[in-house]
């Protein structure tokens, strides 16, 4: 009999978030994938994770998992766990699911790899690869008894699709506790940007320090409004105030994977690569040229920053009127 | 500082109750298998601007129909 992976499925907007997705599809390709959702528009969600590779879906639609935080899911999954023993439990890297990882290897006991990058079955153990140092990678393994965790990395995998796939629905009735309903969340706000999401654009712009002060980042933003992206950027300069976190690419921001990322007086610091180099094309423009975004970088230019961006901006719209 | 002339107190697992064989290695349920080198992403072209950079890029994102 086949191994089974469960995937719990975060819910957004009322649709699977694409990093859940991500999840489901290489959880597909490695076994059977069943997946676990839970929440308000649960029972919505359910019926569309067939063609993303659920074989089976548990549902439970209750507001409860909206209205606190993480406790309550933790619950039915451990409730869920004394029922089955799937091979491994697989969750998106998100702070929701970081958190309830965390909780369910306490209470059950289980073994946990976070930051994977990929995962295969070798036998009966699953053997996880998690980059380690910059320039290493670990292959850890989990135990071969019980249900194993692994938190794998944003943008690790891509969505996939199943065609024709249609899951066996299940729906749960577990009981929430009392003691599992005691953080409340009261509000949520989303932080606005403009432009497309920087998660879902195939083109970036970022820029960075090298762009010399504030005023000068419209010229990052429009040179990704000319190649139809969206506009990134590092640390130093959100942390410097120009700009809201929701810009943030890197370890401590976002992690993306676009066909095309433009760094911008970027000097390509250790924690900004990590955000950005599954990209496929990398295009750096510096005026160091031994910035380490050099090493990372397709095509590199050594120059002023300033001066290069307008120029390529009106080439980009030049040849695109063509 | 301060904490320098705090009192130091060393505890046993004893002291916590804590059955050795859950904590440290023997109660780790993930073992390392391996550890091996990162692939490296190929480093590419680097050109120094000498006023054509914008006319190079462009060529780039042609090239590969990024455009």
């Amino acid at each position: 009999m086949s191994k089974t992976i469960w995937v719990l499925i975060e819910i957004e907007d009322g649709k699977a978030a694409r990093s859940s997705l991500e999840v489901l599809g290489k959880a597909a390709q490695l076994s059977r994938a069943e997946a676990i959702v839970l929440g308000s528009s649960a029972a919505q969600v359910a019926p569309t994770l067939g063609e993303y590779g659920a074989e089976k879906v548990y549902v439970h639609e209750d507001v409860t998992y909206d209205n606190y935080l993480t406790l309550p899911a933790v619950d039915t999954i451990s409730e869920l766990l004394k029922q089955h023993q799937p091979a491994l439990l697989m969750l998106a890297t998100t702070y929701d699911l970081r958190d309830i990882a965390a909780r369910l290897n306490v209470r059950n006991n289980m073994g946990l790899v976070t930051d994977a990058t990929d995962l295969a079955f070798d036998g009966d153990t699953v053997q996880v690869t998690v980059p380690w140092g910059g320039e290493n990678v670990v292959t850890a393994t989990l135990p071969q008894q019980g249900t194993g965790i692994v938190l794998t990395r944003p943008k690790a995998f891509g969505v996939e699709q199943f065609a024709g796939r249609t899951a066996e629905i299940e729906t749960l009735n577990p009981s929430i506790s009392a003691e599992s309903q005691q953080i409340k969340i009261l509000d949520r706000v989303e932080l606005p940007s403009e432009g497309p999401a920087l998660e879902d654009a195939s083109v970036i712009v970022s820029g960075g320090r090298g762009l010399g002060k504030a005023e000068n980042f419209h010229l990052v933003e429009e040179l990704a409004a000319a190649l139809g992206g969206a506009a990134g950027a590092t640390r130093a300069i959100v942390d410097a105030g120009w700009l809201p976190y929701s810009y943030q690419v890197g370890q401590t921001g976002k992690t993306v994977k676009p066909t095309l990322y433009i760094a911008c007086g970027i000097s390509g610091a250790i924690q900004h690569l990590a955000g950005m180099k599954g990209s496929k094309y990398i295009v750096a423009i510096n005026k160091d040229e031994h910035a380490p975004i050099f090493s990372v970088a397709d095509l590199g230019v050594v120059g002023d920053t300033l001066t290069i961006l307008p120029q390529l901006t009106q080439e980009v719209k030049r040849r695109k009127a063509h | 500082m301060g904490a320098k002339k705090k009192p130091f107190t060393q505890l046993t697992l004893a002291d916590l109750d804590i059955d050795p064989s859950q904590v440290g290695e023997a109660g780790a349920r993930e073992r390392i298998a391996a550890i091996g080198q990162a692939e490296a992403r190929a480093a590419g072209q680097v050109i120094k601007d000498d006023g054509n950079s914008a006319q190079v890029i462009a060529d780039f994102l042609q090239r590969h129909q990024l455009l």
